[in-house]
């Protein structure tokens, strides 16, 4: 019965991490760890390794649609890891909580962005190809993702809650493709996660299990049907639909970083 | 064939084989055999090999596409990746 549970959780984590582009961590980790009692770190480790599955999923489906501009991906992952690797030495310098505060203003104030341009039409040519972006653009993406990858480090948030709002405000790509990009981009984040959870659960650098070799199983053959489910309704949904499901991904994330800064729970 | 149908390609076949494996090792937990700690722990493996295989995939593609500016950042991006992993287990 456990197995159904987790691989229904799975299914549904995949799907909206695929649609969204941010992994489904944010309904794994609460779902292990409080309907199955899993220690947070426990929980935070397994989901990690089933966003990959998520990841890879959603890539597949999303590069056949030819959604992923894995060229951009890959420019602005190299600069989120440097930004990580900035914000981890940056750590001890500088108090966490003011950063998720400030960090929790900044995602409300990119939702209420998204909002207020709901409407407004995407900047497309053929459906899914960009118009042309200017160089000084470019070059605000790849500050904004180093920045990114820093706060990331310091608070320990996932990439897609910034990747997106980058690629769709500031480079102006069709949510789908900003969707499918981000998608990409957190499996190479996510896999480098795992491999140091992994490698330390082997090593027996813990002593209690990262990864739950009981979970994990059921919780990525539902990821990877979710994201591959995910990724293939994404065709057939409204932009705009999207664009809500993430706004609202957006707003909870804002809360639980900006309470967890001011100390309060938020499930 | 370009980057994108070979890259999807790897990842549904790649894919296809995780789940499998990951399956199999919920048939032999339920069995109740020892085997089903090795074959999850390989499931992981390939979990966390399929993303940086992709980036390896694309950066030969991008070379041999002369669009050396985007392999170099592929190399630069695994280097870093690197650097990361072995950085953490060392702290």
């Amino acid at each position: 019965m456990e197995i159904i549970i987790i691989f229904v959780c799975g299914l549904g984590a995949g799907m909206f991490g695929s649609l969204v582009g941010l992994g489904g961590g944010v309904i794994m980790v609460p779902v292990l760890n409080l309907i199955f009692d899993l220690p947070i770190k426990t929980a935070v480790a397994t989901s990690l390794c089933a966003v990959c599955a998520t990841s890879i999923g959603g890539t597949a489906r999303y590069f056949k649609k030819g959604l992923v501009d894995f060229r951009m991906g890959l420019f602005l992952e190299t600069t989120t890891v440097v930004g990580a690797i900035t914000g981890s030495l940056m750590a001890l310098a500088i108090n966490p909580q003011i950063i998720s505060v400030a960090f929790a203003v900044v995602l409300l104030y990119t939702s209420a962005n998204m909002l207020v341009k709901l409407r407004s039409p995407e900047i497309s040519v053929n459906g899914n190809e960009r118009g042309e972006i200017s160089s000084v653009r470019k070059y605000i993406a790849l500050g904004l993702s180093s920045m990114a990858g820093m706060v990331s480090a310091l608070l320990g948030v996932g990439g897609g809650v910034v990747q997106v709002p980058i690629l769709h405000l500031i480079l102006w790509y069709p949510i789908k493709a900003a969707v499918a990009t981000s998608t990409y981009m957190i499996g190479i984040t996510a896999a480098a996660g795992s491999l140091v959870y992994f490698l330390s659960q082997v090593m027996g650098k813990v002593d209690y299990p990262l990864i739950d070799y009981q979970a994990i199983g059921a919780l990525v053959i539902g990821t990877l049907t979710g994201s591959n489910l995910g990724a293939a309704f994404s065709s057939k949904l409204n932009a705009r639909f999207i664009k809500i499901l993430f706004i609202v991904a957006l707003i909870y994330a804002a809360l639980q970083i900006g309470f967890k800064g001011l100390g309060w729970e938020l499930i | 064939m370009n980057i994108e149908k070979i890259i999807a390609r790897l990842f549904s076949i790649a894919g296809l084989t995780m789940a499998a494996i990951f399956a199999a090792a919920i048939g032999f937990g339920l069995a109740g055999t020892n085997a089903s700690i090795l074959v999850v722990q390989l499931g992981i493996c390939l979990a966390i090999a399929i993303p940086v295989m992709g980036v390896i995939v694309i950066m030969i593609m991008l070379f041999k596409k002369h669009e050396t500016k985007y392999g170099i950042c592929a190399i630069i991006l695994l280097i870093l990746l690197a650097f990361t992993v072995i950085w953490r287990m060392l702290a």
